[in-house]
């Protein structure tokens, strides 16, 4: 645009001076011409100037001659303008600048002023003809583009800055899920490069226990699109593992599509470790406390029931002295089998008294939810299952109706189900160690809870063996696990038993009658349950 | 009177008190039972008694208890313990107390006999 009317203008006064053209006609046609235009004389004062710049400037034709003494051109870009003038005028080469000039309400517009010499046949410049153009409104684009820049990466920077000084660990990764960039805490701690962890890198700084986890998580989160979080362990630049929690969130565009992934890794090893070290404080607890009552139970059945066997055996063998003596003691033989059958029944008094006691001391019969009580054993028992490397998968059905019942008793039962499932996985090696644990109704309504394991399995012929009292495969076990486990369900009306399942271990599944009276939540299943009844 | 070794049974539990002395006589011993240490400390036999079966677990004095009152005494009676607990670290102690030997219940005729030979060398 600039260009063609540049061209115009320097052909145009060449040959309007060549021709002679009168001077009017010279006037009107400058005054035609769509842009500022003025004529300096060859020494650099202003000749001639048209319309244009009259009614621009809006100041008199002589006025403007003094030019450089007003505020025309604006008082910041005056002594460039002037020195860049002169220079042109003492040299004769173009003029080329960009200023403020003046408009007639005052507000000075950017203008892109031109001048070249029109020289007469000899060469000589006989005049300057001069064009402005009106700049100011892709000036002040320009500028403002400029400065967007520069804000944008001020604030780039500064984002930088606060990314790198977060006392976390920040990340993005692309939709894919492949990382773009990493900030410097990251770098530090890993003592990774941002170009060694980009794409796939950074999960060389994973925990090998935690990866594959973290991979299949991070896999089901871009599958989803959904945020999520993991704890894994982050291996710090000398070696040491620390405990993450890493969470990562989608950014998505006006349609909903996830542009990009931005994620953060939080340190949390301390509460790591205070957990663990709760959870071992608590298991060993447990343990203990299992292991003393079930101790304890066995030594007091042990008690009761020796002391008749003593007497039993003392009698029995008197009675075969007696009656292998010359002459025999028939008298006395007779006495002492008497006293052998006594004893007998003594003993038998004592297993039921302790049947008795076993099956009713101190139970106290509430509504119990099976999903809470079984969540507070397998709180307890993180710790032994993670030392052990089981596994878990709660399987809790929702909305199950509680059961009347002995919540502790029920819990023991939980406990010892548990324990002789992570017991049967503990020599299983080549296979992961998956412990189940899951509530559901039965179709009678009644409540189960079932613990799988993936562990030795029982042998079938062994199946209902499992449940006698004292009988074990284990060098440190006491063989009373299932069979109190047994009587304690039996008394909630209920049912244990051991099935095998698809692959390898077993499933140990209780069910007891559910509570109904105190389920109100579905009045038509609870009256047809009290119809069926009575 | 000399003809007889005497034998003595400290047990709270009437059955063992009816049943070992029986068995005790059969041996060729003679006998005496006592309901407790304390029935025993008071009786003429303390002095006489060769060898005593004592029950650990005992209202009141224990077999343990009864055991050291002897030896502060300065009675040097073989001692039998018998007892309904079958544990093994107490049965250590008991033999590191200087008894003879310590018998689970029930224990056998023959393990009866052993322990008694061991505590009345017959000549
Ligand atoms: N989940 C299981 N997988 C394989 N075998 C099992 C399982 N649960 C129990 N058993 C077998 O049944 C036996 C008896 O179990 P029970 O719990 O009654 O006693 P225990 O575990 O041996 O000892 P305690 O429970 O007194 O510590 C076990 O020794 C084991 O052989
Ligand atoms: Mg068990």
């Amino acid at each position: 645009m600039a260009n063609e009317q540049e061209r115009v203008i320097e052909d145009g006064p060449g040959h309007v001076n060549d021709r002679k053209l009168p001077m009017s006609e010279v006037d009107s046609i400058i005054d035609s011409i769509p842009a500022m235009v003025a004529f300096m004389t060859p020494s650099g004062e202003l000749e001639q100037v048209n319309r244009q710049i009259l009614d621009y400037i809006g100041i008199p034709f002589d006025e403007l001659k003094n030019w450089q003494a007003s505020d025309t051109v604006h008082p910041d870009d005056l002594p460039s303008v002037t020195a860049a003038w002169m220079h042109s005028v003492d040299t004769g080469t173009p003029y080329d600048v960009e200023h403020r000039i003046r408009r007639a309400d005052g507000v000075y517009r950017w203008f892109h002023v031109r001048g070249l010499p029109v020289r007469n046949s000899e060469g000589t410049i006989t005049r300057w003809c001069v064009l402005q153009v009106d700049i100011d409104e892709r000036r002040r684009d320009k500028v403002l583009i400029a400065k967007a820049l520069a804000d944008v990466s001020r604030s780039e920077e500064r984002l930088r800055g606060i990314i790198d000084a977060v006392p976390g660990f920040v990340w993005s990764a692309s939709p894919e899920g492949s990382v773009g960039f990493v900030n410097r805490r990251w770098c530090d701690y890993t003592g990774m490069s941002l170009e060694e962890a980009c794409g796939n890198g950074w999960t060389a700084s994973i925990h090998p226990d935690d990866a594959p986890g973290l991979g299949n998580y991070w896999q089901a989160l871009l599958h989803s699109g959904d945020a999520g979080e993991y704890e894994a362990r982050l291996k710090r630049f000398d070696g040491i593992y620390r405990w993450f929690l890493i969470r990562a969130v989608p950014q998505r565009d006006e349609a909903g599509r996830i542009v990009c992934w931005y994620g953060e890794n939080t340190d949390i090893e301390d509460r790591k470790q205070a957990e663990a070290f709760l959870a071992k404080a608590r298991s060993e607890l447990t343990h203990l406390a299992r292991v003393a009552s079930l101790g304890a139970v066995t030594a007091s059945i042990a008690h009761e029931v020796n002391q008749p066997l003593a007497g039993i055996i003392t009698n029995a063998s008197t009675c075969l002295r007696m009656l292998g003596a010359d002459p025999p003691n028939v008298d006395g033989a007779l006495e002492t089998a008497r006293r052998t059958i006594r004893d007998g029944n003594r003993a038998a008094d004592v297993i039921n008294r302790l049947r008795a006691l076993f099956s009713k001391k101190s139970i106290t019969i509430e509504n119990v939810d099976l999903n809470d009580a079984a969540r507070e054993v397998i709180a307890m028992l993180l710790g032994e299952l993670q030392r052990n490397g089981v596994v878990l998968h709660p399987r809790f059905a929702e909305a199950l109706p509680p059961v009347k019942g002995d919540r502790v008793q029920l819990q023991q039962v939980i406990l010892n189900l548990i324990m002789n499932a992570v017991e049967a996985m503990t020599t299983i090696t080549g296979r992961s160690r998956e412990l189940f644990v899951s509530t559901g109704q039965e179709q009678d309504r009644s409540v189960y809870l079932a613990v799988k394991d993936s562990g030795t399995g029982v042998d079938p012929q062994d199946m209902e063996r499992i449940f006698n009292a004292f009988y074990t495969t284990k060098s440190s076990g006491m063989g009373v696990g299932l069979s109190i486990s047994r009587s304690i369900i039996e008394h909630h009306d209920g049912q244990l038993r051991a099935t095998a399942h698809d692959g390898p271990g077993t499933t140990f599944t209780f069910s007891i009658p559910c509570a109904d009276e105190s389920a109100p939540t579905d009045n038509r299943d609870v009256s047809g349950r009290v119809m069926e009844n009575h | 009177m000399g003809k007889y070794l005497l034998v003595s049974v400290v047990d709270d539990d009437e059955s063992v008190r009816e049943s070992l002395p029986d068995l005790i006589r059969e041996f060729g011993f003679a006998v005496q039972a006592f309901a407790s240490a304390q029935a025993f400390l008071a009786s003429p036999y303390l002095g006489l008694t060769d060898c005593l079966i004592l029950d650990v677990a005992m209202p009141g004095m224990s077999g343990q208890d009864l055991h050291r009152e002897l030896l502060r005494r300065g009675y040097r009676i073989p001692v039998i313990f018998i007892t309904a607990h079958a544990d093994a670290s107490q049965q250590a102690k008991l033999m590191n107390t200087g008894a003879v030997e310590c018998l689970f219940k029930p224990f056998s005729e023959a393990q009866l006999l052993k322990a008694l030979s061991a505590a009345l060398p017959l000549d």
